[in-house]
């Protein structure tokens, strides 16, 4: 408990520090600034990320082309890998228990997409029996694991190759999940350690506040994710 | 014969019987267990959240210290797997512990984001219901066995305190 306290006042710390790191930067009301990081749990993006351009193999074996595929949603991205104990079970299942708290109008204009880090050993077949473990209408992808690094970095999740390492097999998974609007942009990022609650609490702000589309959210148009 | 056989044997069971306290007082007397028990330490909270992945599985619990030295855990073995170890969440990767301090009158909490217990390809498959037994083995200590539970994926357990 202590212990949990102690990470919650870092992370709080963190929080203040990105703020401030932020108001130097745009040298203007660091009140503004402050609001977005009290009205959300994740990190609030000034600066949209951009969502990957990328194509990968979805769990049925087809190409996914993720900004296509997600388009008008908002779509939540997570890499990370099956044969971890802790960190991806622990982020998914949380993800999928918010979900579950959502209206199913709601619900269905989220996303999740679970990118592997691991594709050797994350087969589409070893995803998809991993992700119904959670929900399976989570999107899971894998591809070659250098087009999949990249678009990590490129959204600056740094990851190590898949490497033996003192006979451990070690792989690295993103610390956070990143939440994408309906126009690909990045808005929020949370930390691996956001509870179920405080996602609900955030994807309903989101939901209200950034574009999901030009037309009705993931009605027809640009084919909905699968 | 058999007279003096029956009157010899509560002799000699008396002898060791004497023998192992006198041994015991002088254990303790000169201090080779310390200040430490077993006894002083409490595992609590044990659960393994039903596994998402054949192949690999995660065991949390709670240790508390309620003696005054610190207790130094070296490893937890489980019923299910010859292949389990301890591990820290450090940013986007998991760093393999060989030890364990548990601070004099303190609590180490393994859970969700933090320290687990990763117990590779378990030998059977773990559902909810199920349970698995984990031995904890702490230096010069000995060893508490606890049972944990098979827990529902995702599992938390509730706060004890807000």
């Amino acid at each position: 408990m202590r212990r949990s306290a102690a990470g919650l006042a870092l992370l709080l710390l963190t929080g203040v520090l990105a703020g401030c790191a932020g108001s130097a930067d745009t040298a203007a009301a660091p009140v503004r600034l402050l609001g977005p990081a009290r009205e959300f749990h994740g990190t609030w993006l000034e600066q949209p990320l951009p969502e990957p351009d990328v194509t990968l193999t979805d769990t049925s074996g087809k190409p996914f082309d993720l900004r296509r595929d997600t388009a008008g949603r908002l779509t939540l991205v997570y890499f990370g890998y099956t044969h971890c104990p802790d960190i991806c079970p622990t982020t998914m299942a949380d993800l999928a228990a918010a979900l579950r708290d959502l209206t199913g109008p709601e619900r269905d204009k989220i996303s999740v997409v679970f990118i592997t880090t691991d594709p050797d050993r994350d087969t589409p077949g070893v995803v998809k029996s991993w992700l119904a473990a959670f929900d399976s209408s989570f999107v899971g992808l894998t591809g070659d694991y250098a087009t999949i690094r990249s678009a990590a970095t490129s959204v600056g999740i740094a990851l190590e190759p898949p490497a033996s390492k003192k006979g451990a097999y070690e792989v690295t998974h993103g610390a956070q999940v990143i939440a994408f609007d309906g126009t690909h942009r990045g808005r929020l990022i949370f930390s691996s350690g956001t509870s179920s609650a405080d996602y609900v609490a955030d994807l309903r702000k989101l939901l209200g506040r950034v574009t999901l589309g030009s037309s009705t959210p993931g009605a027809g148009g640009q084919g909905a994710a699968s | 014969m058999t007279a003096l056989a029956r009157t010899r044997t509560p002799l000699i069971v008396a002898g060791i019987v004497v023998a192992a306290v006198v041994a015991a007082i002088a254990w303790v007397s000169t201090g080779h267990a310390g200040p430490m028990k077993i006894s002083d330490l409490r595992v609590t909270g044990a659960y393994v959240p039903q596994p998402a992945s054949p192949d690999v599985a995660a065991a949390y619990f709670t240790v508390t210290n309620s003696g005054n030295v610190p207790a130094v855990l070296t490893g937890v073995h489980t019923d299910v797997s010859d292949m389990s170890m301890m591990h820290e969440n450090t940013g986007t990767t998991m760093t393999m512990l060989h030890s364990v301090t548990v601070p004099a009158h303190g609590t180490v909490a393994f859970s969700p984001g933090r320290y687990h217990i990763m117990i590779e390809s378990p030998a059977r498959a773990l559902k909810q219901g199920d349970h698995v037994t984990l031995m904890l083995s702490f230096a010069k200590l000995g060893q508490i066995t606890v049972t944990a539970p098979v827990m529902p994926v995702g599992y938390r357990p509730p706060a004890p305190n807000p």
